[in-house]
Order: C-alpha cells, then sequence, then structure tokens
C-alpha cells in the first residue's frame, strides 16, 4: 500500500529547451514551492496552465517563457499521469508573488501563420490540407512546434461514412493563424455529420505528437455524473431559447433558378410550438447523397433542422473531489452519463442522457486539493 | 505542554535559565542553578495552539463527502507568558530592551537570513516524556512585533510579559538532526527511523566515487514511493536530493535532469520505521538519510 499525503498530489517539472525547441532536460521541480496551479484543455482549441511562486523563490528567476516547458503530472490513487505539457508563456510579476502563464503546444498554432493565397481546390481535408499545412508548420524555419512528431492524419468522412469530404474548387487561405485554421477545418470535417473530428497535438513527455481524427468519440462508463451524487455543484442551460423547428431557405430548383424550400419538426412543434427562421446553407460538407446541388441543399436543410431542434444542453460539472480522474482511460470528445434530478421534482430526471465533454478545467492548492470543472454539451445526432 | 519546566532559547534569550538544561526535574531544588534565581526570563506557560487559518476540512467533508481527505492544519500561534526577573532595575530594563530586540521583526529578518529553512529561527524548548526529556523545536518568526511587557510602578524587579511567534510550518521537529548511513546498498532491506508522528523530508545524501548506474533506485518499501536516477555519466561526488526543497545537486550544481522516474517530494519518510532498499548502487559508497522527527 502506497502512502500518501494527499488524494490528489501535483507535479510540476520545468524542463530545458532540447532540441529543436522541444521539451529538454528537466531542471526544476515547484511541487513544493508553487502556491496553486490551474490548467486546462479543450477539444480542438489552445490549452494553458498556470502557477505561482512566492518573489522571492530562488526558482522564480530561472524560468524563461517562450523557451522553458512544463510539464504538470497527477497522481492520484488511480494513477499517475502527465496531464499537461506546455511552455511557459509569459510571468506577472508584482511584490508579493510571481504568476506564470503557459500555453500548450496547441495553443502555439495561434503562433504559426499559413501562406499567402495558398489554394486547396477540391481537395481532402485530411491528407490534403492539414497534412501539408502541418509539414508546413514543421519546415517553418526555428518554428516554436518543430519537435512534434507528425502522426496520424485521417480525412474526415461524409454521411455515408465512406467519400471523403472535400473542399470546393475555389477554396484557400489567406496569411491565417494555424490554430484558427485547423479548427475550422475540423468543423468543416465534421458538418453535417454524427462524425467527432479531432486535432491534438498529444501530451507526452518524450513525442509529442500531431494527429487529425476523422471521428473520435466514444460512450463511456469510465464515470458517470448525478446530482445528487456525486456532483458538489453544476451549471446546467439546456438552451431552449436556441430552438426553431420550422427552417427556410432559399435552394437552387434542379431547372434553374431558386425557390423558398422549408422543412419542419412536427415532434417539436407539438411540444413548443411552431418557432420559425430563416436559415442560410453555409456549407454542403458531409453531404454526398445526391449529385443534383438542390437536392444537396434540400438535404443540408433537413440537417440543420436536426441541429436546430436539439438542445445544445451546455453542463458544467463541478464533481466531488477524487471523483473523476482526468484523461485516464478516456480522451475529450468522449460521451459521459448524466443524470440530473428535476428541480422540484423529486425522483424525476432534468437530464439523463450520455453529453459529451469537450472541455476539461483544474486547480490545486497543496492545503485545499484539488477542483475538477468538466465543460460538456449534447453530442451529435 | 510542559515546556514551562525547562529551559527554551528563541535567538539570544534563554528562557527558565535557573533549571539546570539536563531534563532534569525542576521540583527539585538540586537541580535549580541559584545564578540565575534573580536573572532570568521565566517561561510561566507555552501555548503552542494551532490556528487553524486554512483548516478545511469541515467545509470539504460537507462539499466532497463524509471523509476528510487530507488531515492539514494551518499556521501555529506560540504564545509565551512569563515574568522577566532582574537583579537591579537596571539590569530589568536592559533585559526589556533585549526582549525588544529578539522579537523584533527587522532584527529577525536579519538574522534568519542563512538559516535553514531560511527566514525562519528556531524556538527550542522542551517537554516532558515517559520516554525521557524530548527536545523539540518551532521555526517561527515574530508574531506581534515586540513582547508586551508590563512595565509599572512599584514592580520591584520583576516585569510580566507576553510575547508571539509565528510558524507557519506547524510541525514541531526534533532539534537533533538524526543521520543514518545505510548499511545494505546491494538490495537487503535498511531500516530509518523517523520517531515522530508526521511524515517528515529528509536530505538524502548519495556520495559516487565513479560513474554509477543508469538505474540507481531508492525505494521506501514502507511508503511504497521510489525514485530513480540515471548516475552513468557522473562522476565522483555527493549528491544531495532535498526532499523539502524538491531539489537534486551535487555541489550546489543542479542535477535534477538525472531523474528517470520518482517524484521528489514523494521521497519522505512515514512516522515510525521505514524500510528503504537501494539498488543499482555501482560505485556508490553510501547513501546516508539526515532528517528531523516531525511532531503534530
Amino acid at each position: 500500500m502506497t502512502i500518501r499525503r494527499r488524494q490528489v498530489q501535483y507535479h510540476a517539472f520545468i524542463h530545458s529547451p532540447g532540441a529543436n525547441g522541444g521539451p529538454g532536460q528537466l531542471r526544476l521541480d515547484l511541487t513544493p514551492d508553487m502556491l496553486y496551479c490551474t490548467w486546462q484543455r479543450s477539444m480542438n482549441l489552445g490549452g494553458a496552465a498556470s502557477f505561482t511562486l512566492v518573489r522571492g523563490s530562488s526558482k522564480v528567476a530561472d524560468i524563461a517563457p517562450h523557451r522553458d516547458h512544463l510539464f504538470l503530472y497527477r497522481e492520484s490513487p488511480a494513477d499517475t499521469r502527465l496531464v499537461w505539457q506546455g511552455k511557459v508563456g509569459s510571468r506577472n510579476i508584482a511584490a508579493g508573488d510571481v504568476v506564470f502563464r503557459c500555453l500548450d503546444y496547441t495553443s502555439y498554432l495561434q503562433r504559426s501563420r499559413t501562406g499567402w493565397k495558398t489554394l486547396y481546390p477540391t481537395k481532402k481535408i485530411g491528407t490534403e490540407i492539414i497534412s501539408p499545412e502541418w509539414a508546413l508548420v514543421l519546415a517553418t524555419a526555428d518554428g516554436p512546434l518543430n519537435f512534434v512528431t507528425a502522426g496520424t492524419i485521417e480525412d474526415p468522412l461524409a454521411v455515408d461514412d465512406v467519400t471523403p469530404i472535400t473542399t470546393n474548387a475555389r477554396f484557400g487561405m489567406m496569411a491565417f493563424e494555424r490554430l484558427f485554421v485547423f479548427f475550422a477545418l475540423a468543423e468543416m470535417g465534421m458538418a453535417n455529420t454524427t462524425n467527432n473530428v479531432v486535432f491534438e497535438i498529444t501530451v507526452d513527455p518524450t513525442t509529442p505528437t500531431f494527429n487529425l481524427w476523422k471521428n473520435r468519440s466514444v460512450d463511456r462508463s469510465t464515470f458517470a455524473l448525478y446530482f445528487p451524487g456525486n456532483l458538489r455543484a453544476f451549471n446546467y442551460d439546456p438552451g431552449e431559447l436556441d430552438v426553431t423547428n420550422d427552417l427556410a431557405s432559399v435552394i437552387k430548383k434542379a431547372a434553374g433558378g431558386s425557390e423558398l424550400y422549408s422543412v419542419d419538426d412536427a415532434a417539436s412543434i407539438a411540444l413548443y410550438r411552431r418557432l420559425q427562421a430563416a436559415v442560410t446553407i453555409q456549407t454542403l460538407m458531409g453531404l454526398d447523397t445526391s449529385a443534383i446541388e438542390s437536392d444537396q441543399q434540400k438535404a443540408a436543410l433537413a440537417r440543420l433542422l436536426r441541429d436546430s431542434i436539439r438542445l445544445p444542453r451546455l453542463f458544467i460539472a463541478l464533481p466531488r473531489y477524487g471523483e473523476v480522474d482526468p484523461f485516464n482511460g478516456w480522451n475529450l470528445g468522449d460521451n459521459f452519463p448524466v443524470v440530473i434530478e428535476k428541480a422540484g421534482a423529486p425522483d424525476t430526471d432534468e437530464l439523463a442522457q450520455y453529453l459529451r465533454c469537450i472541455s476539461i478545467a483544474a486547480a490545486w492548492t497543496p492545503e485545499a486539493g484539488e477542483q475538477l470543472q468538466l465543460f460538456m454539451r449534447a453530442k451529435e445526432t | 505542554m510542559s515546556a514551562h519546566r525547562h529551559q527554551a532559547t528563541w535567538r539570544s534569550l534563554i528562557f527558565n535559565r535557573r533549571y539546570l538544561d539536563v531534563g532534569a526535574d525542576p521540583d527539585d531544588v538540586a537541580n535549580i542553578d541559584s545564578a540565575y534565581t534573580h536573572s532570568d526570563y521565566t517561561l510561566d506557560s507555552f501555548d503552542p495552539t494551532p490556528l487553524s487559518m486554512a483548516d478545511l476540512r469541515e467545509a470539504r467533508q460537507f462539499l466532497e463527502g463524509a471523509e476528510p481527505n487530507q488531515a492539514f492544519e494551518g499556521v501555529r500561534l506560540l504564545g509565551l507568558r512569563g515574568r522577566i526577573v532582574a537583579s537591579t532595575h537596571a539590569d530589568l530594563e536592559d533585559k526589556t530592551w533585549a526582549m525588544y530586540e529578539a522579537f523584533s521583526p527587522a532584527a529577525c529578518r536579519m538574522a534568519f537570513v542563512a538559516n535553514d529553512p531560511p527566514h525562519v529561527g528556531p524556538f527550542d524548548f522542551k517537554r516532558d516524556s515517559v520516554a525521557g526529556t524530548l527536545a523539540l523545536r518551532f521555526y517561527a518568526r515574530p508574531g506581534i512585533g515586540r513582547p508586551v511587557v508590563f512595565g509599572r510602578r512599584q514592580e520591584g524587579n520583576v516585569r510580566p510579559y507576553v510575547a508571539r511567534l509565528i510558524a507557519y510550518d506547524p510541525k514541531a521537529y526534533a532539534v537533533a538532526e538524526l543521520s543514518t548511513a545505510l548499511g545494505n546498498l546491494a538490495g537487503g532491506a535498511n531500516t530509518v527511523s523517523n520517531p515522530g508522528n508526521l511524515p517528515t523530508d529528509p536530505k538524502i545524501e548519495i556520495v559516487l566515487s565513479a560513474a554509477g548506474h543508469a538505474t540507481f533506485t531508492i525505494a521506501n518499501q514502507t511508503t511504497g514511493h521510489t525514485i530513480v536516477f540515471d548516475l552513468d555519466a557522473e562522476t565522483a561526488g555527493t549528491f544531495t536530493l532535498d526532499v523539502g526543497r524538491a531539489t537534486f545537486a551535487k555541489a550546489g550544481v543542479n542535477k535534477l535532469a538525472l531523474r528517470v522516474s520518482g517524484y521528489p517530494v514523494n521521497q519522505f519518510l512515514a512516522a515510525g520505521d521505514n524500510t528503504i532498499v537501494v539498488t543499482n548502487a555501482t560505485s556508490v559508497t553510501s547513501v546516508t538519510f539526515k532528517r528531523r522527527a516531525a511532531y503534530a
């Protein structure tokens, strides 16, 4: 049996820059000096971390922004895991203490710029756009991510789950930062489908790896969130205001010209009465059911209706201490059972379904332990 | 708390100096040093009650379940009460002002700069115990700035005082540092004791005579924690793993990069006997655990 000082113990390591600016040798262990630390990771977005040292700590002056790497290990009875990895970004120096703000490697895609008028006409999103763009990331002289390994890059698939999604004939880029580009491409890659396209730079002590997954999301029972139960607090916004159940859009007619075309959902109308909206079909990505554009537009509108009648269910969970072990057998993008008792109606469910975990944040102090927050939303159906 | 029955020290001040500092029974007049019966800072009571500024255990039980997850406490206030006993009125005044200096934050700050741990000083005291008198200390700093000394008319040569110290580390430590050189560096069991009742952070000194092993391993089988260092490319010298500060250095040079696995802060010693096993000790001539017993 292991004797532990705390149920959850963090270890904060500072690594010197190594080859290509990647994490090199371990130089400092900040664990006993750190007043607190926070970290956050999000699916398809950048992550951040922070920690504070007292101004008098001899380790303060030995930490270099944009050079040194921060590794946050989380030790719990379940396992010990590197939960966050990135670089020290900046310092906020005050009379009493110094707050260090850190960025994960994915965030550094914001400091990586695409070419000017780089065209990708009729290209697959994974192997023909993101793959060459990632090669350009690595080819950047003295780039901040030169040390990251190129991993698996898959092509997002259309609703038939066979045909790779492609751009149109005029698709290109004009000097965008690549985090925005990759985020937008991932959104395009899952548009009008139930797939969950994920790009990531893995958290790995030796070989952080860039991947693009065409569909990474699993219903898991690794943990289930209950209130009352193992949640000490939560915030739930079902999002009824976002519901529209009667959509109309201008579409092309097969014979030429255009017409107003509408779709509605009887069940939602019966529940909420008719809530109309006029929409613009922004993308035909993911639709491969017909070669005729008008039919594709109709399918796109039908797909929009499925989204617009589904409650977004924005859910923030604050589980009790030790209930959730981050990334122990699960990933961001996975779905977990969430059950909430209806307010004012005991033994009745307000919510009882799988929600997708899209972000996680944590704060830890030696005295008070760890507080986790999971940010969730309804999964695509 | 029986500190009032023994001598105690804070910086230059010696409290209860009239008691022979041998842990003997002060109720026996034979153990009184008559030279100080009229020249002393008596310590009539000593109260080390913790002040739980950061004790969130009740809140945690409410918020996070039925069981407290950790037992921790906040700072410790040390309350000293006694009398200044002097031979003359002038001596009484000198002792009063010496006490002001001893508890002055500015004077303490300068005096403690080079201490280990830094910026605090030891308040050494003794307590009675069936097993024998225990010499203990708190690492503290002045609490209220100056002691309150009650000078008054017709006081004679005696003045009561109230002084206060703050220990941000609430543990009481043994005054004596224990040092244990492991006898078995070939994979056998060694016993390293922590006579206190709380975990303590040792400094582990590893003496290398030449290049060591790539996976030099120290395992505490009592706590279940292990740390591994790569000493393969190192030369002769003394490496110190300071568990309390999570540093690993050789003659002041940072060598934390040699860590292969394990975490420095986990290498604490549990209360009682700890079984330590060292393996792959190529060219390691000694491994020594230096620590002070820690008490709640």
